[in-house]
């Protein structure tokens, strides 16, 4: 070991006293450079990864979602459940959704989403897509007959968006579109809004309110397919899973991670990612 | 010293197979000076490679001082080639950063680390006959000068042969009789084995024995020139 130090001393010293100032000087700028790299991109990457799991908490799945494990997809007694939930420590709050999926037609664009039925002030409570309308305004809790989209089902003329070339393309609030539902009922919407929370799975959906879901979907009333929770912390995930798990039987309860499903698999590769230049750091000093 | 038993060295590129020596067998005494002849692309450098564990065969076998070296693994034959083996390259091989002192004490300070490998540099330097040249840097040298001193290089941790492959091919005639002279008396005087490869007829001369090469096949029996 301590040979091949002064070997490689030796060689280190000459070339640097013999080689040419301007080659040394910039071999030592790139290898500062990579050097920084080296401690920053870990860091970018984790941030990515902090910002993506966030948007997908605070737009997607919250933190804790609740389904049905039994034959009917359906929550019945859903005001009940959502109380129990409510007195749980640690929840800040919790909102039952209804989806449907429909066919979305303007002009002579057409579009296929899903359409949720939301409480616009306990989904509030819950995710922040209020905070990201770029035209027209939120729900209130007895609309009918309006919508609000998500800007890749929109399109709202930007032909920059990822699911610009799906979308409805020139779509904006105050526009009257026309929806076919998977149960055959057809009907016309003001679109009351449309949002844009940058996180793609949510900007491509659209709501509506629960009243209006019920009168489209009767089998809806005081049911829901999803409940969504909030907790304070994420140290209190596991403890109120449990405890929602055990208010009755027939529940299947997951954490956002298990929810999130592909997004997850990816923010999980990013994070990955993150960790190959800590390990080249590592190995190459 | 060396006992070369049917090597066989094929090149597989793509579907081509080239057969660079071909069942080639001889003998290397101690304190022999050897000399590999034959054509451009005859195989003498390959066989060189060979003998200096810079290359393994495909078959046969290389026997060093008694002990099978064929098949060692490279940290064994990095060893060996640096306590027991003397390579001189026709591009001689110096590091332009060095002075020609620091070029030929460098294997030293990696085989001993510490020790008087400056000195013995030194006294190789004279030996080759470069003693004033000791601060030189190997662009300020011709290449005769150049190859001395990778001869020198090639002595400093005492090996038992030196392999030398085209030693004198860049080099004018009078260097190139330097060079070869400098490599026979350092035979004569450290008792040191020297193999050398030249395409050069006139180089036998230096040569105790003689082998000869043509398409990769030892062409006829060894050749003794001086006994």
């Amino acid at each position: 070991m301590i040979k091949s130090v002064r070997v490689a001393g030796l060689l280190s010293f000459t070339s640097i006293r013999r080689g040419n100032p301007g080659v040394i000087l910039l071999t030592i700028l790139i290898l500062t450079l990579v050097s920084l790299n080296l401690l920053f991109i870990p860091g970018l990457l984790q941030g990515l990864v902090s910002g993506a799991n966030t948007q997908l908490r605070n737009t997607y799945s919250s933190d804790i979602v609740v389904q049905s494990n039994t034959d009917n997809p359906l929550l019945s007694n859903v005001g009940d459940t959502i109380s129990k939930i409510d007195g749980i420590k640690g929840v800040v709050a919790a909102t039952p959704r209804n989806g449907l999926d429909a066919e979305f037609i303007y002009g002579n664009e057409h579009a296929d989403a899903m359409v949720y039925g939301i409480q616009p002030e306990t989904d509030n409570s819950v995710f922040t897509i209020n905070q990201s309308f770029i035209e027209g305004t939120y729900l209130s809790p007895g609309d009918t007959d309006e919508i609000v989209l998500g800007i890749q089902l929109a399109g709202a003329d930007k032909s920059n968006l990822e699911l610009y070339a799906r979308s409805l393309l020139t779509v904006h609030a105050g526009d009257e579109i026309t929806l076919i539902y998977g149960n055959g009922i057809q009907k016309q919407y003001n679109v009351k809004g449309i949002f844009y929370t940058q996180f793609l799975q949510t900007d491509a959906e659209a709501f509506i309110s629960q009243t209006e879901m019920n009168s489209v979907n009767p089998t809806t009333v005081n049911s829901a397919d999803t409940i969504y929770v909030k907790v304070k912390n994420d140290k209190d995930i596991p403890g109120v899973m449990k405890t929602i798990s055990s208010l009755a039987t027939g529940l299947k309860v997951l954490s956002w991670q298990d929810y999130a499903g592909i997004v997850r698999s990816l923010t999980d590769s990013l994070s990955a990612c993150s960790y190959f230049p800590s390990v080249a750091l590592t190995l190459c000093p | 010293m060396y006992e070369i038993k049917e090597l066989t060295k094929i090149y597989s590129m793509d579907k081509v197979r080239v057969i660079a020596l071909n069942d080639v067998s001889f003998d290397v005494p101690d304190a022999a000076v050897i000399s590999i002849m034959g054509r451009s692309g005859s195989g003498k450098s390959t066989l060189l490679r060979q003998m200096g564990l810079l290359d393994s065969p495909t078959t046969g076998s290389i026997i060093f001082d008694g002990k099978d070296v064929t098949a060692l693994p490279e940290g064994e034959r990095a060893k060996l080639r640096l306590g027991y083996l003397g390579y001189v390259f026709q591009e001689y091989a110096l590091l332009g950063e060095l002075t020609t002192l620091q070029n030929v004490y460098l294997p030293g300070m990696m085989l001993n680390g510490s020790g008087n490998y400056r000195t013995r540099a030194g006294e190789l330097l004279e030996l080759v006959g470069l003693g004033q040249r000791k601060s030189h840097y190997p662009k300020e040298l011709s290449g005769g000068e150049q190859q001395r001193v990778a001869i020198a290089r090639a002595l400093i941790n005492n090996p038992r042969v030196i392999l030398a492959d085209e030693p004198c091919a860049n080099l004018d005639t009078v260097s190139s009789n330097m060079i070869m002279e400098t490599l026979v008396r350092l035979n004569r005087e450290l008792k040191v084995t020297i193999v050398f490869v030249s395409h050069d007829p006139t180089d036998k001369k230096y040569a105790d024995t003689i082998v000869t090469l043509s398409d990769g096949r030892i062409a006829g029996e060894p050749e003794r020139y001086h006994d």
